[in-house]
């Protein structure tokens, strides 16, 4: 195919958009909607993801200290700590901060006196490699640190962290599961609307197979208009989308928006749909033409 | 040259009467043939088998070179593109004008540029008496107008022959007339033309070769006695 005519023919599909504004209209609105509905899943989706991943990075191992140990102990503890290898960092809190911290919370006068001194004992706040943060790693952790000498107590709360895998393992699945189902009843509402265009221009195809068009040249003006329908009701998608988080977000707070890899990703996809359903209505009416 | 020998068309409805039986025909190149018959009698399967929109059950068809026997899906669009057809509906392209529509068969290959297209097209407008509405959409066209931009359309690419399906079934009888000396007129130009029509009068006066379809069989091919000699 000449460049000349692959601009013209792509040209076509942009000249359809303005000749058939009618059907236009309608492709787009129906395909805006229906990507809207994808894009409350994501954003839905995305919020989620982004909570249990700040859950995740909550998930620590608190190791409380036994009392009098010298400096050298406790180098050599840090030292020990360090070298695991599901350790990221450690930050030591004195009982004295440790102190601070808890009165602070409590907001009591004279709490000190009234238990007869400070009972905290030193501790080591450990975060873990973000890649080990999983109940099983963190109950061997414990574990393994309760065991050592310095060490008279190790929390980890390992019930709690099972739980929250077991929560994200579940969510991971449902919106797996939800993405698929609405993914394919888009494909199928996309690909029924470009077919309607397609099917509103069987002349335009007919006449191209009278005068000698291959499939190849009779394809590209609907593949391109497609596309551009796809794209525009993407993007009129995701503004409608932006307006409603950014009102959730202002009235309730918390929620965001997509970042710009996710909304590249969903222009993507809208893109890819186009196409797709596209190609699959050219090719149907193509195929019932049989010219 | 396009040549039928011994073309036997069957539709797939189990029980129908073949549409064509053991057709044989010669057209040369530059003639013009009449394809008469009243409606169902084959013409459209004939013409059909000429653009390969269909091929024959049994027996051979060539056209231009091209022979049904081993035709790949290439070819067939070469062939497309050196025949012109014209249909008793016009088919136009109702969304755009009326230059656009005879201009299309050339954008669509890329052989020509703004230019060439250009003058070719108000050469063939002008050829059909229609320059002077090039801007026109076909809806603000009558049927003699708008069968007229069908043909300027069909004859745009320099095509070897003309089909024309029944090109004035639609037509009131002068304007078939006026559609019918555009047709000779192309023909006057060396383009090779078949024109089916069920319209008897339009062929027993013209002295032009016809052929009679009826029933799926070639029942007359009469030329003119004195053809050549006149």
């Amino acid at each position: 195919m000449k460049p000349r005519t692959l601009r013209y023919l792509a040209l076509e599909g942009a000249r359809g958009l303005k000749r058939h504004r009618g059907l236009t209209f309608t492709a787009v609105i129906t395909m805006t909607a229906s990507l809207l509905v994808l894009g409350v899943f994501l954003v839905t989706s995305y919020n989620v993801r982004h909570a249990i991943k700040n859950l995740e990075s909550r998930k620590e191992v608190m190791v409380y200290l036994k009392d009098g140990l010298k400096p050298s102990d406790l180098a050599m503890f840090e030292n020990r700590a360090k070298l695991h290898p599901a350790v990221q960092n450690l930050t030591f809190i004195s009982r004295e901060e440790a102190w601070n911290e808890f009165s602070q919370s409590m907001k009591v006068e004279g709490l000190q006196e009234a238990v007869g001194g400070n009972p905290l004992p030193d501790a080591y706040r450990i975060e873990l490699k973000p890649e080990r943060r999983n109940a099983f790693t963190i109950n061997a952790l414990t574990e393994e640190m309760s065991q050592w000498n310095e060490v008279e107590e190790v929390f980890s709360g390992g019930e709690w962290v099972g739980r929250l895998d077991q929560f994200a393992r579940s969510v991971l699945l449902f919106t797996a599961a939800i993405g698929i189902a609405i993914g394919l009843s888009i494909i199928a509402i996309v690909s029924n609307t470009v077919r309607l265009t397609v099917v509103a221009r069987q002349d335009l195809i007919h006449i191209m197979r009278v005068v000698g068009a291959s499939e190849g040249f009779i394809r590209v003006p609907f593949l391109s208009e497609g596309v551009l329908q796809a794209f525009i009701a993407a993007l009129l998608a995701l503004a409608g989308l932006y307006g409603t988080t950014a009102f959730v977000s202002a009235r309730f707070g918390g929620v965001q928006f997509l970042s710009p890899l996710w909304c590249f990703g969903f222009l993507f996809l809208a893109v890819l749909l186009g196409l797709l359903g596209s190609a699959v209505s050219v090719r149907h009416v193509l195929r019932q033409a049989n010219i | 040259m396009i040549k039928f020998f011994h073309v036997n068309k069957s539709y797939r409805t189990p029980g129908d009467a073949p549409a064509l039986s053991d057709v044989n025909i010669t057209i040369d190149d530059g003639e013009f043939v009449y394809l008469i018959g009243p409606s169902g009698a084959g013409k459209t399967t004939i013409l059909k088998l000429i653009h390969m929109e269909e091929f024959p059950t049994d027996g051979e068809v060539i056209v231009g070179g091209f022979t049904t026997a081993a035709m790949t899906r290439k070819k067939i669009l070469t062939l497309r593109r050196r025949v012109g057809v014209v249909f008793q509906d016009f088919r136009l392209l109702k969304d755009r004008s009326v230059f656009e529509n005879v201009a299309f068969p050339l954008r669509l290959f890329g052989e020509y540029n703004p230019v060439q297209i250009q003058e070719r097209v108000e050469h063939v407008l002008n050829q059909v008496g229609l320059l002077h509405k090039a801007d026109r959409l076909p809806k603000e066209l009558s049927g003699g107008q708008a069968q007229r931009v069908a043909l300027a359309r069909a004859v745009v690419n320099h095509p070897f022959v003309l089909l024309a399906d029944e090109p004035t079934a639609n037509l009131d009888p002068k304007t078939s007339e006026e559609i019918i000396q555009i047709i000779r007129r192309i023909h006057a130009e060396g383009t090779a033309v078949l024109l089916a029509t069920h319209k008897m009068e339009l062929v027993y006066n013209s002295g032009e070769r016809y052929v009679r379809v009826d029933r799926g069989t070639i029942v007359e091919d009469w030329v003119d006695p004195l053809r050549g000699v006149k």
